[in-house]
């Protein structure tokens, strides 16, 4: 029951950082098939996002795997053209040097910013990264100055936001043969304006391509809703499924505190003898009831922590247990220990002693 | 002072009925040493578990130090087997869970004795027995008459008026049968009640008094020494 709740919280926490990652507020739209009539022009998206109050800034993402090298090391990394606006869309800074400028996307600039984790690919461990502004990279066999390093988002070394190029988007489409550019990400006002610059940028695309097939645009905030959404129906699932393993446990505890009265039928009647009265009885049925299931409720709590963090940590979500979870589990854990223990410890108490004593 | 009269207890199994007591009136003052004795299923367990309070008859009055017993309730029974009866059984019963200090206790916990208190009677009652060193033992640790002599400290724990004995040497050796009927008439000389069922004459002649029953009836009274 914590388990399945702490992970249910953990999934949904997981999506959520992914499109904070992402930049919260973000439209992407790719184009399939581009042609010499039917293409995306930046200056025309430019004029576009400038009459429109919902959409507030726009970026070029021109994406390729190549051979980069810094002296003797080679790697195969992600390097992606972008413009000045790209940082500010996905919601990532500079931590050391400066961004890409404007001035560098209108002359070609051979410049980069590189991410935290690709320092230690390709310089070393160690190396800080004061020293590495400034250095040469050779990307695709061309030199670019490396102007600033990107922060650092997680430091799990899965993390591809974190080991990349940004390059100036005028640079990659020339370097990497691009003519037309496929992909671009566009940061909007708030989640309410998130549906009218979709529309917006949907009219641009189907008036430059005549068909709703040849593009796609994707927005992340009504991506995140259905999501989450799903989530939420695994959710209940998962804790209609644990509602009934509790039941089933439940009974389990009467089954046990039966089995129990009647193993000590003779011991009920000893203690009846010596003065227990009915009181007496119940209590020590009642408290061993409570000790059974409050233990098995105590130890399954911290089962489910315990697996909670672990399967988090392996899976990297952010798994979360909450304390509604625990008091919910253990509530109903003691409570059906403390019913299920008082019937049959009911029926114990009242026992003739003689009766209870004679049984074999 | 323990008062039986026309006591009745009838069994209905099926299409028999067994009048385990048949009209039974028994008058026992404080202080006596009782043996009950009379054939196998003349009705002796019967007798002495309504004596304490741990069967009701089917008709007739007991009266216990002057209350009516036959009116109580099961706790009110309870109360009364807590502060005025002590039992010892053939079969000890003890609780095998329990260690030896913690069996005799017992009857302390249900009379509401602080902790410090209890355990000052109950290594008390245990000295009294002579198993002073053996109380952190369990009952499978010790021997038939060791365990007998735990359930007799246990009886003797709460300082109850009457204790009842259904053959408490019924399942030991005739030496150590010896030993617990010499602590038994030892607790007589100290004031106790005590009653006794036995079916062998020898251990009845010890008594000082005797009462044979036959089919639930009584068939001979006899005091064999004055108290
Ligand atoms: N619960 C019961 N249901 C039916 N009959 C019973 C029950 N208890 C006792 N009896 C019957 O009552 C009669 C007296 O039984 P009781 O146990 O008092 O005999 P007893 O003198 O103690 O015998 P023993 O020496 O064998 O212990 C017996 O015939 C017995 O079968
Ligand atoms: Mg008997």
């Amino acid at each position: 029951m914590i388990l399945i709740v702490g992970l249910g919280n953990g999934v949904t926490n997981k999506i959520e950082d992914t499109f904070e990652e992402m930049g919260s507020n973000v439209i992407t739209a790719a184009a399939y098939m581009q042609t010499s009539s039917k293409h995306i022009e930046y200056d025309g998206l430019e004029e576009l996002v400038a009459q429109d109050d919902n959409i507030t800034k726009f970026s070029p993402y021109v994406i390729t795997n190549v051979n980069v090298r810094v002296e003797r090391k080679e790697r195969t990394i992600t390097v992606i053209g972008v413009s000045s606006s790209y940082l500010s869309i996905r919601n990532r800074e500079i931590e050391y040097g400066r961004n890409i400028e404007y001035i560098d996307e209108k002359r070609e600039q051979r410049v980069c910013l590189i991410g935290n984790h690709t320092i230690k690919k390709l310089f070393g461990e160690k190396t800080p990264i004061e020293e590495v502004v400034g250095k040469n990279v050779r990307i695709n066999g061309t030199l670019f100055k490396v102007i600033g390093v990107l922060n650092e988002l997680s430091t799990s070394s899965f993390s591809t936001e974190d080991d990349l190029f940004l390059i100036p988007y005028t640079v990659a489409q020339k370097e990497f043969a691009q003519k037309y550019i496929t992909t671009f990400y566009f940061s909007y006002l708030d989640k309410e304006s998130a549906k009218t610059a979709t529309d917006v940028i949907d009219k641009y695309y189907y008036q430059v391509f005549k068909d709703a097939d040849d593009y796609i645009i994707v927005d992340a905030q009504s991506i995140m809703d259905s999501m989450n959404e799903t989530i939420d129906t695994i959710k209940m699932v998962l804790i209609a499924i644990a509602g009934i393993s509790l039941l089933v446990g439940g009974i389990g505890i009467m089954n046990i505190m039966l089995v129990s009265v009647t193993e000590r039928t003779r011991e009920i009647g000893i203690r009846k003898a010596i003065g227990a009265d009915k009181r007496d009885v119940l209590m020590q049925f009642i408290i061993e009831a409570i000790t059974t299931s409050g233990l098995g409720g105590v130890l399954g709590i911290l089962l489910g922590i315990f697996l909670t963090n672990t399967v988090s940590k392996a899976f990297e979500i952010r798994g979360d247990v909450g304390i509604a979870a625990i008091l919910i589990a253990s509530g109903i854990s003691t409570f059906i220990g403390i019913i299920f223990g008082y019937l049959p410890a009911n029926k114990a108490a009242n026992l003739h002693p003689i009766d209870a004593l004679r049984y074999e | 002072m323990i008062e039986l009269k026309d006591i009745y207890k009838i069994y209905q199994t099926g299409d028999t009925t067994v009048h385990a007591l048949d009209g039974i009136s028994l008058h026992i003052d404080d202080g006596e040493f009782v043996a009950i004795v009379g054939q196998s299923g003349s009705g002796k367990s019967t007798c002495m578990n309504i004596i304490g309070c741990l069967d009701i008859p089917t008709s007739g009055k007991y009266i216990l130090d002057g209350v009516d017993v036959s009116m109580l309730s099961d706790d009110e029974l309870s109360y009364i087997r807590k502060n005025k009866i002590g039992f010892i059984f053939q079969q000890y019963n003890l609780i095998q869970k329990l260690n030896v200090i913690n069996n005799v206790e017992l009857p302390l916990i249900y009379k509401r004795i602080s902790k410090s208190k209890r355990l000052e009677k109950a290594r008390e009652a245990l000295k009294r027995v002579g198993l002073e060193n053996m109380e952190h033992r369990y009952p499978q640790q010790l021997s038939g008459g060791q365990q007998q002599r735990v359930s007799i400290a246990r009886a003797l724990a709460g300082k109850p008026s009457v204790i009842l004995a259904d053959e408490p040497t019924g399942a030991l050796d005739s030496k150590t049968g010896i030993d617990v009927l010499q602590l038994i008439k030892e607790l007589n000389d100290e004031g106790n009640t005590i009653v006794l069922v036995t079916h062998d004459n020898s251990i009845a002649m010890q008594a000082k008094r005797v009462v044979r029953l036959q089919d639930g009836k009584i068939i001979e009274d006899t005091v064999i020494k004055e108290s």
